[in-house]
């Protein structure tokens, strides 16, 4: 097992505790919008999640580009890098 | 007493069945496709052997008799569900095997799947999910559920890399979703992973190093969209999503590089290079490219060459890493 190993095992496990956080932060976001009319708090509900899904998406690529930067390697030229 | 001796003796025969339909049809395969010529070269080697492929149907038969079998006792719709994702999966992919589809076209056409399920009406959008429970997702589930289609069987198949890898994997990547069935007693859910994970330990016993057959875009299509069918089916889809974290990584790496959809074949600056040794078997080494595009392997190897054994054996650590979060998201979704 080589090193670089530990290190993409370091990378999921930021990924996934961050995946964590944002259920907590949308469990609240849950019991905020618990008074809401049924419309309004379906769609705020959801168009939240979709976001936090994004934003935890976004951050995980960002992650692992700044991994590929300490090896050497140059990151892709988009948005995202 | 007597309900649960009847489930071990069921359960003992589809395993059993699975496995044996599995390993057989492989075998037989293998030789239906030496003798028509189907054979692509293992390029990881320094001999670059040449090795059958495709070996999706092998696993398709082993998957379908003891999922209708199934299906037969017990009468759950969701096993309808697993299949309509599995089988058109399979078929997109065995086109792909012997016509060729670009990039682009397999990404639309892997949405047909997840199109059909919606218009079954065989799914739940109420996923479980961590500190929250229960949800209702009425209207963006469908639409989550046409891209996972296509992003998961993509991202399986781009994993098909190695000798024994993406059975592996996905083996590894079952676990979880086999505790949390057995966990909310749900049996169709247990019993499917069960058939899920004997067809493809009887594959894997030819696929492994050094590969008798390649499972091909149709098998590595069919395994994303079986094991797909068993998340959404079973909702656990941030499990699901958690144990495969290591394959969505190395699909978003490539993706995000070479900036689209591009069928991996015509990558014109490969992320690797194969180094032949005067002794031992050939090293894999990053490549010195730029624009080259950044895979989970490019990563392990960025600083010093290994084999493509060794290669394999790395990943299915991070598979094992990745499957122990998602078996502590299980833990974690049961406290909600």
């Amino acid at each position: 097992m080589v090193r670089e190993t530990f290190e993409i095992m370091g990378l999921l496990l930021i990924a996934w505790i961050m995946l964590l956080f944002f259920f907590f932060v949308m469990n609240i976001a849950v019991y905020l919008t618990e008074e809401l009319p049924p419309f309004t708090r379906g769609v705020s509900r959801g168009a939240l999640g979709v976001l936090l899904l994004i934003i935890w998406l976004f951050l995980y690529l960002v992650l692992r580009n700044v991994y590929a930067k300490t090896k050497g390697i140059k990151p892709p030229k988009l948005f995202i890098g | 007493m007597a309900m649960s001796v009847y489930l071990y003796f069921l359960l003992l025969f589809i395993s059993v069945l699975s496995f044996v339909l599995s390993y057989f049809f492989t075998i037989a395969l293998e030789g239906v496709l030496r003798k028509e010529g189907k054979t692509v070269p293992d390029v990881h080697k320094r001999e670059k052997p040449m090795v059958p492929r495709p070996g999706g149907p092998a696993i398709f038969i082993s998957l379908l008799i003891p999922a209708l079998i199934l299906f037969l006792l017990n009468g759950d719709r969701r096993i309808l569900g697993v299949l309509i994702l599995a089988s058109i999966g399979f078929l997109i992919g065995l086109y792909d095997d012997f016509k060729r589809l670009g990039g682009r076209e397999k990404v639309l056409l892997l949405t047909l799947p997840g199109i059909a399920l919606v218009l079954s009406g065989i799914y739940f959008p109420k996923p479980i999910l961590p500190f929250i429970g229960v949800t209702r997702l009425t209207i963006i589930y469908p639409v989550l559920l046409i891209l996972a289609s296509t992003i998961i069987a993509n991202g399986v198949n781009m994993i098909d890399i190695f000798n024994g890898l993406v059975s592996s994997v996905m083996m590894i990547s079952t676990i979880p979703i086999l505790l949390a069935s057995i966990m909310r007693n749900d049996s169709t859910l247990a019993f499917l992973s069960v058939i899920f994970l004997c067809s493809l330990a009887g594959f894997l016993l030819r696929h492994r190093y050094p590969s008798k057959i390649f499972p091909g875009d149709s098998g590595a299509m069919l395994m994303g969209l079986f094991y797909l069918g068993l998340v959404v089916e079973g909702r656990m889809e941030v499990i699901g999503i958690v144990a495969l974290l290591p394959v969505i990584l190395n699909g978003f790496l490539i993706l995000s590089t070479i900036g689209g959809f591009i069928e991996h074949s015509n990558i014109a600056k490969r992320p690797i290079s194969v180094i032949l040794r005067k002794e031992g078997e050939p090293l894999l080494i990053s490549s010195k490219e730029e624009g080259a595009p950044i895979t989970l392997t490019r990563l392990i190897v960025s600083r010093e060459g290994l084999t493509e054994r060794d290669v394999v054996l790395n990943i299915v650590l991070l598979s094992i890493f990745s499957s122990i979060l998602a078996i502590a998201t299980v833990f974690i979704g049961e406290l909600a």
